[in-house]
């Protein structure tokens, strides 16, 4: 049985064996790359032998540089951007490349409490032996602190307040007490954080300024131009259609470019050619929903339609991310489609299959 | 001869430079500078001098076509006079006098300097955007080294081979004069010859072309008659934002990378978070820490021997700001460019103009400063009036230094200014300097200078700018130049241009202790004549001059409001009547006195409402209709909505009207009504809805009347006539109890 989503130091493990094998810069401690071949790794190169590394990354490579500079001084590294702006994708690949091994992952959520973040209790075991290490139930980051490894920490802002300040200590001492057993564990060197939050959040759980104080910050901003869009979201349908052994052919680019130019029109509340103003709609039309409207339409096509990415395929998903409150959105996108959809050359199907859906 | 091609502000390039010159002394230097600029250079070495300063160079006859040349102390330039003069080794400036280039033609320059930012060729090479940026990191941030100089020559030569790309005729000229400069120079025997110039004119030095090639180029060429000075500089006006096309990206970090602090990447940081914690951000010590060490890091993923600005600025993002770029915009002013203004000590010759005017901000306290400042002047006091006068008199003469602000509250004692230096002002206190040695003698010249083909408008400001700034001998002068003009205008319609200022002269004039009885009379003799030219001025107009003319009447009222001269007042009234009742007057100033009166209650709303009729019935052209509207209630969105006795009339008016009429009609009116905001015309149409406009209410007393009636005249008639003795009112009016 194949699994549906390999990790990422699984899936481009070839990338990072040749990386390695080239790389003949300073490693810090227990990192697998040099920070040079990290940045690499991220942002795509050709190796001295030819062998190809795909880009993880498409964006501004100063920023790449920042996340690994920061990693590099033992900083904890703050991901922060809007919903789909490739944050947990970076920090994924980020730990696949320094610590080979991406999977010391704490999801934060509401009910996130502070044994996820430290340890649990064995309680049958507490109860039969009393406190013991052999009863301790260590948590991702217990184990990335005793490896030396990177921990992520997903949707930071998600955790309550109280929870999150649990990191200050573990993140400026770098150690992790555990008073019941009067004992703790210090974090040895390779070890570090990097935790993703959204920027929509703002104000939900805000980070206290000494956490704040913590962590480096880097903003990840949505794709600046049409092109760089359109080639993420390329590169990303592509890999999942084979990931996902979807039966339709991956569409054009000029279908791909469709889809994107609605999106960002929406977004940014005015057409491409800055002419004409736009209504936004509520939902956020991330690249990450762009590329999921597409590998919709690919699986659509592919099991009920003709094989190939047709306008009908793609319009119900569209529909489906544009319009997220039935009040407003349908009107919004009406208007955008009456008023910019229909005018242009070329675009009439999609006009069409959209009107239908609505 | 070595030739050192440098930028013309880097701090690589000047410590290099100097380090060159101390292993190799020179016995003279040559300096890419205009010839005329040579005999600034012995001042740079005087006690007082702070730059940045420039050199100025200026046409004679017309001081505004000039010319600076920026030294800030990290300028190579700079480093290099400071070697020479205190060595006693000449400095020679050898490039093409100034007296040759502004002669010539701008327009002779058939080549645009295509090659704006040559370097950026080798910075597309090396990975970088820009030249400015290549050359920051590649030139200016490392440390020094032997070879720096046949380095950047050898790169230029290749680059200026390769490209063989045409050189605009004036750079041709210039280079053909350096070598002219380089050859006499070699003849007089200076053994050690040591160039400094910009380095893209370096290989033009070395492969000299044969002298009657440089010869041609030179012969023949104009010239003009200029002088040339020093004057404080800015840092500001050093980066290239500024338009300066020499200018860098970030003078500030340039400084301070010269000031060889002793640990200059750390100061660094620290300036800038001392920087953000007086803005309320983040900025501890810690993170100064965190923050250096980033930037340190990201300068060795980089492959850098040390973090420069890009490296320094991404770390502070980063660390200081949570990641905001925004909040980088606060460092600009502070830290980037930094504040510095040049200074020249006393001894530096310069116009008297230019010393008497130091001299009265040394007296009057008043430091000039590249910060924006506000001062607010209390004119009872001796101090501020002075510096009030001071600053008026700048006006007078064209330097902008200080703005009016218009001061809100009340009282006419205060005065509120916006004061900010810039290094240009120099060049207007040059451009004034021919009019007189002083301030005084030189505003008043500037004041009482006036052609016969001046506006009488013109000449008001004048008179309006003389008292304020206490020249007594030019208003006078300027009100007996008024008078003149006055009895000579045949223009009504200019006549009253001069009024409001005067009108305004008149009312305050007294705390600043003029004499304005002989402006009260003139002021008479203006007013009767307009009273009497009204009518005729009115009549026969197009329709912009209608326009023109009614917006003028529209302050003449306002100005004549504030005089509360009866007799102007009735005379004015008498010569609106005519106005509005005159068919041959035009439409628009037709309206205007038909609603004057109106509001002054010479007509009756019944007269009124006739007029109104009349002129919006379909008897006359649409055009005229549409006008005389504009007139009537331009402006009057507001007070529509309070007046209801006038929203009444065009209500009433408006359901007399027939369908057909109504369309005709429609158009003209909304022209008016278009023109005011719609919030305004949101509440005329709620008060359209639901007052109710048939019941006549007198604009007077809008009181409900059961209000009205409850009043107890005993008890209020002591309140009445205090007000009424506040007020002025004469007491007869009073109601008897």
């Amino acid at each position: 049985m194949s699994i549906l989503r390999e990790h990422a130091e699984n899936l481009y493990a070839d990338e990072l064996a040749a990386l390695a094998k080239h790389d003949d810069r300073p490693r810090p401690t227990q990192w697998k790359l040099s920070p040079w071949a990290v940045t690499d790794y991220l942002l795509g190169t050709t190796l001295d032998d030819g062998s190809e590394i795909t880009p993880k990354y498409i964006g501004d490579r100063r920023l790449m540089e920042i996340a690994v500079a920061t990693l590099a001084t033992d900083r904890a590294l703050l991901l922060l951007g809007v919903p789909g702006t490739a944050k947990s994708w970076v920090s994924e690949h980020l730990a696949a490349a320094i610590s080979g091994d991406s999977t010391l992952l704490i999801q934060g959520t509401a009910g996130t409490a502070e044994e996820a973040l430290r340890y649990n209790w064995n309680y049958a075991q507490l109860l039969a032996k009393g406190p013991s290490k052999e009863a301790l139930v260590p948590s991702p980051m217990f184990h990335a602190m005793e490896d030396g490894k990177l921990c992520r920490v997903e949707e930071l802002t998600r955790i309550p307040s109280e929870v999150q300040d649990t990191l200050i200590t573990l993140l400026s001492e770098k150690t992790l007490p555990i008073p019941e057993l009067s004992d703790e564990i210090q974090a040895t060197a390779g070890f570090n954080t990097i935790a993703t939050a959204n920027s929509r959040d703002r104000g939900v759980n805000d980070l206290s300024s000494a956490l704040q104080r913590r962590f480096n910050t880097v903003v990840l901003p949505l794709p600046k131009s049409l092109e760089s869009e359109v080639t993420i979201v390329q590169s990303r349908v592509a890999s999942m259609a084979q990931a996902l052994a979807l039966p339709a052919e991956p569409p054009a680019l000029e279908e791909i470019r469709r889809v994107v130019t609605v999106f960002r029109e929406l977004r940014s509340g005015a057409t491409e050619d800055g002419t004409a103003k736009v209504k936004s709609p509520t939902a956020t039309l991330s690249t990450a929903e762009a590329i999921s409207v597409i590998t919709n339409g690919l699986s659509l096509a592919g099991h009920f339609g003709s094989g190939a990415v047709n306008a009908h395929d793609l319009a119900s998903g569209m529909v489906g991310a544009i319009v997220k409150d039935p009040s407003q959105d349908p009107t919004v996108f009406r208007e955008y489609l009456e008023t910019v959809v229909k005018e242009r050359d070329g675009w009439a199907d999609l006009y069409r299959a959209c009107r239908d859906q609505l | 001869m070595t030739i050192y091609g440098i930028r013309h502000h880097g701090p690589g390039c000047a410590r290099s430079l100097k380090a060159a010159l101390e292993a190799d002394p020179p016995d003279i230097i040559l300096l890419e500078s205009p010839a005329e600029t040579e005999s600034l250079i012995p001042d740079a070495t005087r006690e007082g001098m702070e730059p940045p300063v420039a050199m100025l160079v200026h046409e004679v006859a017309q001081p505004q076509h000039a010319a600076f040349y920026p030294l800030a102390r990290f300028s190579p330039e700079w480093q290099a006079i400071l070697w020479a003069t205190s060595r006693g080794i000449p400095v020679r400036c050898f490039d093409l006098p100034a007296a040759h280039t502004f002669a010539l033609d701008p327009e002779e320059d058939t080549i645009a300097e295509e090659c704006q930012d040559p370097f950026r060729y080798f910075a597309e090479v090396d990975g970088y955007t820009d030249g400015e940026r290549w050359w920051n990191d590649r030139v200016e941030e490392r440390g020094d080294s032997a070879t720096f100089f046949a380095a950047i020559l050898e790169a230029v030569t290749t680059l200026r081979e390769e490209l063989a790309a045409n050189e605009s005729s004036r750079t041709l000229r210039r280079e053909a004069w350096m070598r002219r400069v380089l050859r006499a120079t070699e003849k007089e025997g200076f053994q050690k010859i040591a160039v400094v110039c910009g380095a893209w004119h370096a290989p033009a030095l070395i492969k000299r072309p044969p002298v009657k090639d440089d010869d041609r180029l030179l012969k023949g060429l104009a010239k003009v008659k200029v002088a040339a000075t020093w004057a404080p500089w800015t840092h500001e006006r050093l980066t290239s934002a500024s338009g300066y096309g020499a200018g860098v990206r970030a003078p500030g970090w340039y400084d301070h990378l010269w000031s060889r602090a002793r640990h200059p990447f750390t100061t660094w940081m620290t300036k800038a978070a001392r920087v953000l914690r007086k803005e309320d951000l983040e900025g501890s010590s810690a993170s100064i820490i965190e923050a250096t060490r980033l930037a340190h890091s990201l300068a060795g993923l980089r492959g850098r021997p040390r973090p420069g600005l890009d490296e320094s600025l991404e770390a502070m993002q980063t660390v200081f700001c949570a990641g905001d770029a925004s909040q980088l915009a606060l460092l600009k002013g502070p830290l980037l460019v930094g504040k510095q203004l040049g200074n020249l000590p006393d001894s530096v010759a310069r116009l008297p103009l230019q010393a008497d005017i130091e001299a009265w901000q040394k007296r009057l306290r008043l430091k000039p400063s590249s910060e924006r400042k506000t001062i607010s002047l209390d004119l009872r006091e001796e101090n501020a009036r002075r510096r009030s006068l001071f600053l008026h008199r700048l006006l007078a003469i064209g330097v902008p230094w200080g703005r009016k602000q218009t001061v809100r509250g009340k009282g006419t004692f205060k005065e509120s200014w916006e004061l900010h230096w810039k290094p240009e002002l120099v060049v207007d206190i040059i451009d004034a300097a021919p009019h007189g040695n002083t301030l005084a003698i030189a505003a008043q010249a500037f004041l009482t200078d006036i052609s016969a083909s001046d506006t009488i408008g013109a000449v008001t400001e004048k008179l309006d700018l003389a008292l304020l700034a206490h020249l007594p001998e030019a208003a006078a002068t300027l009100l007996t130049r008024l008078d003149h003009f006055a009895a000579a205008s045949e223009d009504t319609a200019e006549l009253l241009t001069a009024v409001p200022p005067l009108a305004r002269i008149t009312r305050y004039g007294d705390v600043r202790q003029t004499d304005v009885e002989a402006l009260e009379q003139i002021l008479t003799q203006i007013t009767t004549r307009i009273h009497i030219g009204l009518p005729m001025a009115a009549s026969g107009l197009d329709a912009q001059a209608a326009a023109t003319l009614t917006n003028r009447l529209r302050s003449y009222s306002e100005a004549l409001d504030t005089l509360q001269a009866s007799d102007m007042e009735t005379d004015y009234l008498q010569a609106l009547q005519k106005l509005a009742t005159n068919a041959n007057t035009a439409s628009e100033p037709r309206g205007y006195a038909t609603r004057m009166l109106r509001d002054r209650h010479v007509l009756s709303s019944d007269d009124c409402a006739r007029l109104f009729r009349f002129a919006m019935s379909s008897g006359n052209a649409p055009a005229e209709t549409a006008t005389w509207l504009e007139g009537f209630l331009r402006g009057s969105g507001a007070l529509l909505i309070h007046d209801q006795g006038l929203l009444a009339m065009i209500h009433a008016w408006m359901d007399t009207l027939t369908d057909e009429h109504f369309q005709t009609i429609l158009p003209l009116v909304r022209r008016t009504f278009g023109t005011f905001t719609s919030p305004e015309r949101g509440q005329i149409g709620h008060v359209l809805q639901t007052a109710d406009l048939a019941k006549p209410s007198s604009s007077t007393s809008d009181l409900p009347s059961e209000m009205a009636v409850e009043l107890d005249l005993a008890r209020a008639l002591p309140v009445l006539s205090i007000v009424a003795d506040l007020l002025e009112l004469p007491s007869s009016k009073l109601p008897k109890s």
